[in-house]
């Protein structure tokens, strides 16, 4: 997936598009922080992928180019879904018995920084942006995931819709038990 | 290596398990000041898997590891053997290698630039003219190697114990078990990647749920079933458990629970989860190697398949989703679990992907099967630490008439046992009264 690197600046979108990339993304935030998942899934296309890789500690090597955030992807991934297996993950949160979200954590999700780029298919954008996903659970139990979004977002009949998403997660191991919320 | 343990807590490990091991204390789960003596008296004697074999093909390749709470350096050398090295400068004291993983001509420590090969020994001192006599000897600078390194079926295991038993010795019959997944093919397994989490529980909570807790999933694990409503395959793996599930306790603290299939149940016996063997490609790679996995395990073992099993202290493996894990211990009250995807070596390349596509929707933090283990995990943790609560032993007593089978090796009973979870403490508790 292209990434940051081969930035062509946020100027191919017109300013309604950006906006309208703009308001999904912060609709789709809102949907997950009021926990409306079958709306979320609303938003995604059929074929739509969604990833989590792990990040790992990757040290520059002494006369090569410094360390790309790709460097440090590694093959394996905290989630690997497509939309079948989200819409399974949706329909355990709704079962009443999830008990790492029963009682459900309280999130709220910054989105900022949004860049759009043409993307690889006609009516496709790719959608830079950034997150802050920041998660009371229980009593006391806080957390925080930041980081990059990469998606792309795609034209259809139903307005924009989710086609695919890569994660880069700003940490090296996961702090906590529970990741069961989307990002 | 043994520090001195005041006399009076001393005094007290004989008493944190009842004889039979039906009585635990909760201070297993939260003291500080056990917690500070297990870490030389069980992590610093048992045999410790560290990583697979397959992590690291060629000479320089290493990774980071952990033995208990211990960085180690796991790497293969010039001759192609795999060393253990404590990831700490003999100088100072500076981690000399900060990555997770690479390819390694030296380790150079960052601090004052010493430089270590990949056998450990020390290569290089800046103005060493300058710093020390002309026949300095460098042959005991070298970084700190872990003295006994053993492997099975590409696991390493390291030993800080340089008078341990053999691995082949403690793992003993585990390795009959262990075999039906690791060894199913004549190329073995590799892994995939390493997924890391840490859970606010004591390492013994996650190692003894693995070691045949089987209990706890109809109530843990609830909302699985309860998304596949009326799944045929569903309703067969419960009952499935019922009737061929049976728990085995081992010498030296390993267990695990098991499936044994009825001979003529060709189906049952096959390994993975319906729903991994029902992604297209997977069933029928599976299907296709079932006949070279039977005749390498033999007329017992092909019908055997592993559920879950703990090979004492905190090595995890679950077989229907390919992976195994370590507990690291973190402090009394935390644990960072590091999870491993295995596939067969000679597999094709989609297999594999939906093998580790598999394992992250069910195992790890995001997984629908671990985020629930999880909260219970850290629930228990918490719950056992209170004043008052604290004073009183878990019971450990289900499963009182398991004895011996008369196909499996150990102490064999039907699924809802906590004999096996007996077995490790009694094995926790034996290595905790020698100091
Ligand atoms: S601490 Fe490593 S060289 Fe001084
Ligand atoms: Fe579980």
């Amino acid at each position: 997936m292209s990434h940051s690197s081969d930035d062509t600046l946020g100027t191919a979108a017109s300013l309604e598009e950006q906006h309208a990339v703009e308001q999904f993304l912060y609709r789709e935030a809102r949907l997950l922080d009021e926990r409306r998942y079958l709306d979320w899934l609303g938003l995604l296309t059929d074929d739509c992928t969604y990833r989590v890789p792990i990040r790992e500690n990757v040290l520059a090597v002494r006369g090569k180019p410094p360390v790309t955030i790709d460097d440090e992807l590694s093959e394996l991934a905290y989630f690997d879904d497509d939309k079948l297996t989200l819409a399974a993950k949706v329909l355990r949160l709704g079962t009443g018995t999830s008990w790492g979200e029963n009682p459900p954590s309280r999130t709220r999700r910054i989105v900022s920084n949004v860049e759009i780029a043409p993307g690889e298919n006609p009516g496709e954008h790719l959608v830079h942006s950034n997150l802050v996903l920041h998660r009371s659970r229980r009593v006391d139990q806080v957390s925080q995931f930041t980081g990059q979004r990469r998606d792309v977002l795609r034209r259809t009949d139903k307005g924009l819709l989710l086609a695919r998403r890569l994660v880069v997660l700003d940490m090296s191991i996961c702090d906590s038990s529970h990741m069961g919320n989307f990002f | 290596m043994a520090r001195n343990v005041d006399p009076n807590l001393e005094a007290e490990i004989p008493g944190l398990l009842s004889e039979d091991g039906t009585w635990v204390s909760r201070r297993l789960f939260f003291d500080p000041e056990l917690y500070e003596i297990e870490k030389e008296r069980v992590f610093g004697r048992s045999w410790l898997m560290v990583g697979h074999e397959s992590q690291i093909p060629n000479p320089g390749d290493f990774f980071l590891s952990f033995m208990g709470e211990q960085s180690v350096i796991v790497v293969r050398d010039n001759a192609g053997a795999v060393r253990v090295h404590l990831n700490t400068c003999p100088h100072r004291g500076m981690p000399v290698c900060r990555e997770d993983r690479g390819n390694a001509r030296t380790f150079f420590c960052v601090y004052h630039g010493w430089n270590f090969s990949r056998d450990g020994s020390l290569v290089g001192i800046p103005n060493q003219r300058a710093s020390y006599p002309e026949d300095f000897d460098t042959s005991n600078l070298g970084l700190i190697a872990v003295p006994r390194i053993e492997t099975y079926c590409g696991l390493i295991f390291a030993n800080h114990d340089a008078d341990a038993m053999s691995l082949e010795d403690y793992l003993g019959d585990m390795t009959w078990y262990l075999d039906t997944s690791l060894n199913r093919r004549a190329g073995g397994v590799e892994v995939v990647g390493v997924q890391k989490w840490r859970i606010g529980t004591n390492w013994k909570v996650p190692a003894e749920n693995m070691i045949g807790d089987v209990a706890h999933a109809p109530a843990t694990h609830s909302s699985v079933f309860q998304i596949a409503p009326g799944d045929p395959a569903a309703e067969q793996a419960l009952k499935s458990v019922l009737e061929y599930g049976r728990n085995v306790a081992l010498p030296n603290g390993h267990g695990g629970t098991f499936r044994v299939y009825p001979k003529d149940d060709v189906e049952g016996r096959l390994p993975g989860e319906t729903a991994l063997r029902d992604v297209p490609g997977v069933g029928e790679y599976l299907a296709s190697i079932q006949a070279e996995a039977e005749e390498r395990l033999g007329p017992v073992r092909k019908h055997l398949k592993i559920a879950t099993c703990t090979t004492f202290p905190n090595l995890s493996l679950l077989g229907s989703n390919f992976t195994f894990r370590v507990a690291h211990p973190r402090g009394p009250m935390k644990t960072e679990v590091w999870s491993w995807v295995f596939v067969d070596c000679d597999a094709p390349s989609e297999v594999k992907d939906a093998m580790k596509k598999f394992f992250s929707l069910t195992f790890g933090p995001g997984g629908i099967f671990e985020q629930d283990d999880g909260e219970n995990w850290e629930g228990v943790t918490y719950g056992a630490s209170g004043v008052g609560a604290s004073e009183h032993a878990f019971h450990y007593g289900a499963g009182l008439d398991a004895g011996p089978h008369p196909e499996l090796p150990g102490t064999v009973s039907r699924v809802y046992s906590e004999h096996t979870q007996r077995g490790m403490y009694r094995r926790w508790h034996d290595l905790m009264l020698v100091p």
